[in-house]
């Protein structure tokens, strides 16, 4: 199982946790039978330091997505903070200095911990395994992990006027509806933090399919809070572009990771108001995020820039950035699909970079985030379609996070 | 000696001697003696007396002798069993006899199992098609006037009532103005018929409340101030009749007054008594409350005094683990009256039994 802080959140957790003013809490023993006349636990003294600095771009270090997200810390530069009044006590809840039972210091293994308010909904709104906003049925926008509420089957569609000249019809109109009753997920991102999966694409060009790869929740989202769009970490964990420094032997140095550079997160920026749910899976973009945040920065490996469409609202503008961060070889920009990549397998491409409002795709606009329920049937024995070359992972019935059944994705735009 | 004599010696008389001292010379008891067989006689009857209300005492509630009215409540249950076959186990209750245990289920069929004391399933309650396909029943009470069975739905946000053996009844219609939409989650009954449910409403927890209703569905009032709590779940009506909140997640217990003034808490942290994620909550008639600590994989353990609001931590029971006495996640918890104490496991997809 990976641990949940790795790559650059893993440097800045490190930061916080040894660099700077620390926090342990420590319990004695192993508790079986308490009682008023335990012993006294001791409780170390710890200040917590302003060592979360990211490249926010015009955002300020507020707290996103309420709740118990949301670390105590208001601005930087606030002096004088309350120990007491920081959360302090918040830590014990999920974490234990010495006796933790799983890595980084948790009490307990994703995805349960988070399960205990992220399903069923005694402790949040946002129902990711089921895919609904908890007591309703709404649907969550980036799907569920065991059931999700995508009409992908009843996805429609206008067709405009043929254009002569250009030879194109425009497509309009575009609707993938909500389900009202989820469906079981036919693909997910395996989060459970056992499965190994593949991190398809990750890698320079030549480098292979991708990454073998554990993923829990903690590896995409930063449960203590930061300024992103749905608290998403800067840097996903386990992402091609930080890499773990091995323990040290005793008397040496550990080394360097090899990238963790602020320039290399990608800021994916708050929304104004939340708004989790959806009723058309078509319209992926939350218009709640603000627009023209700038360029995100870096460069990714195989050489194409991040997306930096200023046209596009800030989440459409750098969620590509964000997601190829792990799926490095699928950041595409204009042109890709006549213009060979250099790799053996992710030679020609589809677009991914661009601002789909304006008509060309984002990661977004044809995939979701948590898991589908779209159908994948019509597989013709003995075709590969849809998987990789040597690929023979990929389950039958797969549907690799797509929003339409049967590649129907492919339909909502093309005329074929 | 002469041989002529053949009289045999006289045997020695033997000596005996007379205790003169409990009877007259016509051998009748001195008062003396009548007093003392009257004091044992007395004795014993008093203590056949005693036995016999014990044993009375044990036929009508069936609980141990340290459970005894006037000893000390002061004391930490053991485990008994554990209940098998849900998958995902949130809310419980147990009526009276622990004879019908309630379970709801988050996962798999989504039902509220009903066992018995053996750990037998005796039967599920499931809303009608009716009332929509997609369920999830959270918290379970029971109507301490009528055996009625409540069930709150996340998903329909609803409250579904059925009878003591299963069936469907209704579901509850609040009467009087709610504010809009509402989201019911933990529910408790007070003595006299009167819920208290804890209601998530909205995207965010700024309107969370506890809201009180009349024995007849009546809105009486509503408690919590915008933003005070965050999603209140389990829910209890103590011996002083004020009302405690699991303030879920602010990580603590809110004590209020039955006019929705919020009088103590017990707070998060780290300390003895201290809690991380408190959900359900119960009482039992020796005046004990027991809070699930679901991070801390525990059940927290305090007594309730009479006339005062913040309750007095008496231990803890249960650690992190597999194994029986063990938790994975605990959720809800529910008493009987007869000194057990019902503990949903959810990842361990049981519910724990524990005894006095």
């Amino acid at each position: 199982m990976q641990p949940p802080f790795r790559g650059a959140a893993h440097g800045v957790f490190l930061n916080m946790h040894e660099h700077n003013v620390h926090e342990h809490i420590e319990r004695n023993g192993a508790r079986v039978m308490r009682n008023g006349s335990r012993a006294v636990k001791k409780l170390l003294f710890l200040g917590i330091g302003s060592a979360l600095v990211f490249t926010m771009g015009g955002v300020g270090p507020a707290q996103a997505d309420n709740g118990p997200h949301m670390s105590s810390i208001q601005a930087a530069g606030t002096v004088g903070v309350v120990i007491a009044n920081a959360g302090a006590s918040k830590c014990a809840s999920c974490h234990r200095a010495h006796t933790a039972q799983a890595e980084y210091l948790l009490k307990q293994a994703q995805p349960q911990l988070c399960y205990t308010c992220h399903q069923a909904g005694a402790g949040a709104t946002t129902d990711v395994v089921n895919g609904q906003r908890a007591g309703t049925t709404q649907a969550l926008r980036g799907g569920g992990f065991k059931t999700a509420a995508i009409g992908s089957g009843k996805a429609t569609k206008d067709m405009g006027p043929a254009d002569l000249v250009t030879g194109r019809i425009a497509t309009l109109n575009q609707t993938i509806p909500a389900l009202t009753l989820p469906a079981a997920t036919t693909s997910r991102h395996q989060i459970d933090g056992t499965t190994a999966g593949t991190a398809w694409g990750n890698g320079a060009n030549g480098s292979g399919l991708g990454k073998s790869i554990t993923l829990e929740c903690g590896s995409c989202h930063d449960p203590h809070g930061n300024g992103n769009y749905r608290i998403l970490r800067p840097m996903p964990n386990d992402s091609q572009w930080v890499v773990k420094a091995a323990v040290p032997a005793v008397g040496t140095t550990p080394a360097v990771p090899a990238v963790m550079s602020p320039a290399t997160n990608v800021v994916v920026p708050d929304a104004t108001a939340y708004g989790y749910t959806t009723a058309n899976y078509w319209l992926a973009g939350d218009t709640n995020v603000p627009t023209n945040v700038g360029a995100t920065g870096g460069t990714a490996l195989s050489g194409t820039a991040k997306a930096t469409d200023p046209a596009g609202d800030g989440y459409i503008q750098n969620v590509a950035s964000w997601c190829t961060t792990c799926h490095t070889r699928y950041l595409a920009g204009s042109g890709s699909y006549k213009t060979a990549s250099g790799d053996a397998t992710f030679m020609y491409r589809h677009r991914s970079n661009a601002n789909y409002k304006a008509g060309a795709a984002n990661c977004i606009t044809c995939h979701v985030s948590h898991g589908s329920n779209a159908a994948m049937t019509v597989t013709p024995a003995g075709d590969n379609v849809g998987l990789l070359p040597g690929n023979t992972a990929a389950p039958a019935g797969d549907s690799h996070l797509l929003r339409v059944d049967n590649r129907g994705t492919c339909v909502m735009c093309h005329n074929v | 000696m002469n041989k002529s004599d053949t009289t045999p010696p006289a045997a020695p008389e033997a000596t005996v001697s007379f205790d003169h001292s409990e009877s007259d010379a016509a051998g009748e008891a001195t008062p003396a003696t009548m007093k003392n067989r009257k004091r044992k006689i007395a004795t014993l009857v008093a203590l056949l007396v005693i036995l016999a209300l014990l044993f009375a005492w044990y036929l009508v509630n069936r609980k141990p002798l340290s459970e005894l009215p006037g000893l000390s409540e002061a004391r930490l249950p053991h485990y008994e069993l554990s209940i098998y076959g849900t998958t995902k186990p949130l809310g419980v209750a147990a009526n009276a006899t622990g004879d019908r245990i309630y379970v709801t289920e988050s996962d798999g069929e989504r039902v509220v199992r009903v066992y018995d004391r053996a750990g037998k399933q005796t039967g599920t309650l499931k809303p009608p098609s009716s009332t929509g396909k997609n369920h999830l029943p959270m918290y379970v009470a029971i109507n301490p006037t009528t055996q009625e069975v409540y069930v709150s739905d996340r998903s329909t946000s609803a409250i579904y009532i059925y009878e003591a053996k299963g069936t469907y009844l209704r579901t509850f219609a609040p009467k009087g103005d709610l504010g809009g939409e509402w989201a019911p989650l933990g529910l408790a009954f007070g003595p006299d018929g009167a819920l208290y449910v804890t209601d998530v409403r909205g995207t965010t927890s700024k309107n969370h409340r506890v809201v009180a209703f009349g024995p007849d569905g009546t809105l009486l009032s509503s408690m919590g101030a915008p933003g005070q709590l965050s999603f209140p779940n389990g829910i209890v009506v103590d011996s002083n009749n004020n009302i405690e909140v699991s303030d879920s997640n602010n990580g603590r217990m809110v004590i209020f007054s039955q006019l929705g003034k919020m009088l103590s808490t017990i707070s998060r942290g780290i300390g003895e008594g201290d809690l991380g994620l408190p959900r359900g909550a119960a009482v039992d008639d020796a005046g004990r409350l027991f809070v699930a600590d679901t991070t801390d994989h525990m059940v927290r353990v305090y007594s309730i005094d009479k006339g005062k609001a913040m309750p007095t931590y008496i231990g803890s029971f249960g650690n992190e683990g597999q194994l029986d006495g063990t938790f994975e996640y605990p959720n809800g918890v529910a008493t009987d009256k007869r000194a057990h104490v019902y503990v949903t496991d959810r990842e361990n997809n049981r519910v724990q039994v524990w005894g006095y």
